[in-house]
């Protein structure tokens, strides 16, 4: 039986060597019972578009940023809250503990589509025109952000002026002076080159990135039970390899970034924390997310 | 269900029951729907719920509603009897050369290509004042037919363009590039006809005209500055970032609404509705074509057509890719209208010029000029139909000098192909990037 | 036939109807796109985010309504490749309606399901079920059953050269026909021998 696999992204991403690793092993632990046929590029719609194709039985997996499925999964919108981990650690605790389990049932029941893995593990940093040796550097700022309301209110809330602005247009906005800053990982970061107008990188990892490997529920239960545990296996697997190759890359993309002549430096976590820590709890309550959020602190 | 080794044919199918059902005379967007829709209830891993998925996302996007309200300002143009005055103003201009309304023809097309997104609108607009003026100082009917329906196709290249808009919404290339790269192109097309017009002239008895007075001058240009403000607005306000293309097409509305109204004092309230009305209807046919042509589109992704494609025939210089493209687009653009011919076309090629390393916006200039050659080609030449039906000669009867100026056309093509600089040198230095 | 009537009366009755509401929804987008160009230039009007979302939803609105009128008509795209009064072109244009009639089913029988399953998803900004755009089809569907039956029946009684005739009118029929995107070819002969013919 041939299952399709499409994603959004480029063929040398994270994104699609880990797609890879997944087919073949689930082709290996199912001695080719079930092969996957892998569709880069969005060709099949964009992340929105595919994971809706999943929610209607109309096409099998998909890897997709949490972030565009709030139409469908309010539960999906607590990987929008930033400053959630307190590092890379806690990250995996969580998506691996009972809340990264918790989030993956709500997820399904609200949606029909099973959380098979969670990918991802970028950590998100502030590039800016400036320099940061303060968090006083942020105020005023204009800063590029996507429009959730979390991610303004939070960065507001630390004195800079969140706009919106096309992905393609940040580089000349930067130049001109159009904004003065924006949230990236160090990978995209050094693709898009963005150090070249804006050297100025701060450690605030206010988020690390999270990308679900989902599968359709009505291919789920067509499955037997032998294959569906093949599958986890394979899913499990490659989330290992996964995270471990975004990890690599994210620090790799750092350590280019420096060699390219970008400045780092660290900034006060806590205080940050302390800063978004009452209105971003209003938005929590808003959202309805409290008491995910409340498993997700808790985790150790 | 069918057994599975049916399933290698279905992509084949898709394009046989394609061209059967166009053949038979089925609408093209429908002929679209249907085969999509046979292909999925024949391929076990489609559901009919993605035909509409996909078709919704077709037409799910704010660049497109640039489209209607781009036809709307062309329409209040010619409501506003804006090419009457255009055309004094040329005829101030250029009058007292030999063969003056040749090249106010063209001339004309120029400045009103700057208005209005569609050729059509031209030919109709600007043949029916000048066709029988031109018959009546002596030019054959064959050839005032030509030089319309040729000169029309400018409508199209000349900025703004809705063939632009939609090839940028299909393919993602930015609008403000492609409308930039169509000036130069436009220009090049205006001084070849015009080239073409002083060596048919020679040939024919037509008066010449006085030379007209300076203050003559200065009345006429007034309006026809007036009406050149519609392109400076569209293209300064888009390559400055001050609007979206969309945004654009409101502003163009508003401008000629206000000429029509305040300075021409041509429009009433009747008028505007009957031109939205037309607007409303017409964009609604050419735009669910792109509708059906979504689907159609997925399953040439779904079947990976492209790449099967690139497998057989090793295209990797942009020449002959583009070439090829263009010859395929010709063809196409000769049985069917631009907009559907490029929502089918545009999933093929695309990918293969990427990998071909051709420049987006050369890809996009040169495709809408070759489909949109099929303007003044027969069957389905709507500019050259008008034209000959505004001429009141059969269609044939104009064909031999218009082939004169497609192959001229052609040229222009040909020179676009060999020197990208002539496309992308605007979009290069004014572009908004 | 009584039918082919009462169709044909529910039909003007839609058309007339449906004029109104494509003129609403083109106004209504225009008035959305012109507010968001203010309100981001004038600091004191807030930016609405579900302007462009709005707007989107009356643009496909209008493309379908608008669809649907066209089918009436028969103003969409064709090809013609068959001489005008040949038994090809007869047959070719009544499968052509018959075709329209069996997107409209289309539509109808799988376009519900699509509808249905716009309650699913609530769009950002407006946070409305998607149900609102995604039943246009299913309407288009039931909208573009009702002109082609007509078309259809009419051609069952008088031929389908004479029900051109009377239904392939533009709003208009005064106008020069300037309009770009319309079938293409010259308008029928009005000879009155072509329209004896019956259908098949
Ligand atoms: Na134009
Ligand atoms: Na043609």
């Amino acid at each position: 039986q041939q299952l399709i696999l499409a994603h959004g992204a480029t063929e040398e991403t994270a994104y699609h060597l880990s797609a890879e690793r997944f087919k073949q092993l689930l082709e290996e632990k199912t001695d080719g019972e079930l092969t996957v046929s892998l569709y880069s590029n969005g060709v099949l719609g964009h992340e929105t578009e595919m994971f809706e194709q999943q929610t209607a039985g109309a096409l099998d997996f998909s890897i997709v940023n949490p972030g565009l499925i709030s139409e469908f999964s309010h539960t999906a919108s607590i990987f929008s809250i930033p400053f959630l981990y307190r590092n890379l650690e806690h990250w995996r605790h969580v998506l691996d503990g009972e809340a990264g389990e918790e989030i993956a049932r709500r997820i399904e029941m609200e949606t029909g589509v099973r959380v098979l893995a969670y990918y991802g593990g970028s950590t998100r940093q502030i590039v800016s025109t400036r320099p940061l040796e303060s968090l006083d550097a942020l105020k005023g700022m204009k800063l590029r952000t996507n429009p959730a309301r979390p991610t303004t209110t939070a960065w507001a809330a630390l004195g800079t002026r969140p706009t919106v602005m096309a992905y393609r247009e940040v580089y000349t906005g930067l130049q001109l002076g159009a904004i003065g800053g924006l949230l990236n990982e160090a990978e995209w970061i050094y693709r898009m080159r963005f150090h070249e107008v804006a050297p100025y990188i701060g450690l605030s990892a206010h988020d690390i990135t999270v990308r679900l490997l989902t599968i359709s529920n009505r291919t789920w239960n067509a499955l037997t039970p032998t294959q569906q545990r093949a599958m986890q296996s394979a899913a499990n697997e490659s989330e290992t390899y996964a995270r471990e190759l975004q990890i690599r890359l994210d620090r790799e993309a750092r350590e280019a970034l420096r060699e390219e002549g970008a400045t780092f430096f660290p900034m006060d976590r806590e205080r940050m924390q302390r800063i978004v820590a009452e209105p971003l709890g209003r938005i929590i309550d808003e959202m309805g997310l409290r008491d995910v959020h409340e498993m997700i602190v808790n985790t150790p | 269900m069918m057994p599975i080794d049916w399933l290698p044919l279905l992509p084949w199918l898709l394009f046989v029951l394609l061209g059967v059902l166009i053949i038979a005379g089925v609408p093209i967007a429908m002929s679209l729907v249907l085969t999509s829709f046979s292909i999925i209830l024949f391929d076990p891993r489609l559901t009919p719920w993605i035909l509409f998925q996909r078709m919704y996302y077709g037409m799910d996007s704010f660049v497109l509603l640039a489209v209607p309200l781009f036809l709307l300002a062309g329409n209040l143009m010619n409501a506003a009897r804006i090419t009457d005055r255009l055309i004094t103003l040329c005829l101030h201009l250029v009058g007292h050369i030999r063969g003056a309304l040749a090249h106010v023809n063209v001339l004309v097309s120029m400045l009103f290509a700057g208005v209005s997104g569609s050729s059509t609108a031209d030919s109709a607009g600007i043949g029916t004042v000048l066709i029988p003026a031109m018959k009546k100082e002596g030019y054959p009917a064959h050839f005032s037919v030509a030089v319309t329906a040729a000169s029309s196709v400018m409508g199209i290249i000349i900025p703004p363009s809705i063939n632009m808009i939609v090839w940028g919404a299909l393919t993602s290339t930015s609008i403000a590039g492609l409308f930039l790269g169509g000036i130069i192109p436009g220009v090049l097309i205006a001084a070849t006809q015009l080239l073409l017009n002083l060596g048919y002239v020679r040939r024919y008895e037509v008066p010449k005209r006085p030379r007209a007075t300076l203050g003559q001058i200065v009345s006429s240009g007034k309006d026809g500055l007036l009406a050149a403000g519609i392109p400076v607005l569209i293209i300064g306000g888009i390559t400055l970032g001050i609007v979206t293309p969309t945004e654009a097409a409101v502003m163009a509305v508003f401008y000629a609404l206000l000429l029509g109204f305040v300075i021409y004092r041509e429009l009433s309230f009747k008028k505007v509705l009957q031109a939205s009305t037309d607007t409303v209807r017409l964009c609604s046919l050419s735009l669910f074509s792109l509708v059906g042509a979504a689907i159609f589109g997925y399953l040439i992704s779904f079947y990976r057509i492209p790449p099967q494609l690139m497998a057989g025939v090793e295209i990797t210089d942009p020449t002959t890719l583009l070439i090829v493209a263009t010859l395929v687009m010709l063809l196409v653009g000769t049985f069917m209208d631009s907009l559907p011919a490029m929502a089918i076309l545009a999933p093929i090629f695309q990918p293969l010029a990427a990998q071909a390393g051709v420049d987006p916006l050369q890809f996009g200039v040169i495709s809408v000029m070759a489909l949109g050659l099929g303007l003044i080609t027969p069957p389905y030449g709507l500019c050259l139909m008008i034209s000959a039906r505004i001429g009141g000669i059969p269609l044939l009867g104009a064909l031999g000098t218009t082939l004169i100026y497609l192959l001229v056309m052609l040229a222009v093509i040909g020179a676009l192909i060999l020197f990208p600089e002539l496309i992308l040198f605007l979009p290069q230095h004014f572009g908004p990037q | 036939m009584a039918i082919t009537t009462a169709i044909g009366r529910i039909n003007r009755q839609l058309e007339r109807l449906l004029n109104v509401l494509l003129l609403l929804l083109l106004a209504g987008f225009m008035l959305l796109i012109v507010y968001q160009i203010v309100s981001r230039n004038l600091g004191f009007l807030p930016q609405l985010y579900w302007t462009e979302e709005m707007s989107r939803f009356a643009f496909q609105w209008m493309i379908m309504l608008g669809t649907a009128i066209g089918v009436w008509h028969g103003d969409h795209f064709v090809l013609e490749a068959f001489p005008h009064g040949s038994r090809a072109d007869r047959v070719g244009r009544i499968v052509r309606d018959s075709s329209c009639l069996l997107v409209g089913v289309i539509f109808i029988t799988f376009g519900f399901g699509f509808a249905l399953s716009g309650f699913n998803r609530i769009a950002t900004a407006s946070q409305l079920p998607m149900v609102v755009t995604y039943s246009t089809f299913f309407v288009c569907g039931v909208l573009i059953l009702s002109f082609s039956m007509h078309r259809l029946l009419l051609t069952a009684e008088r031929g389908v050269y004479a029900m051109e005739e009377t239904l392939n009118t533009l709003s208009e029929p005064d106008e020069p026909n300037t309009t770009p995107c319309i079938q293409g070819g010259d308008p029928p002969p009005t000879d009155a021998s072509q329209h004896r013919e019956t259908a098949p």
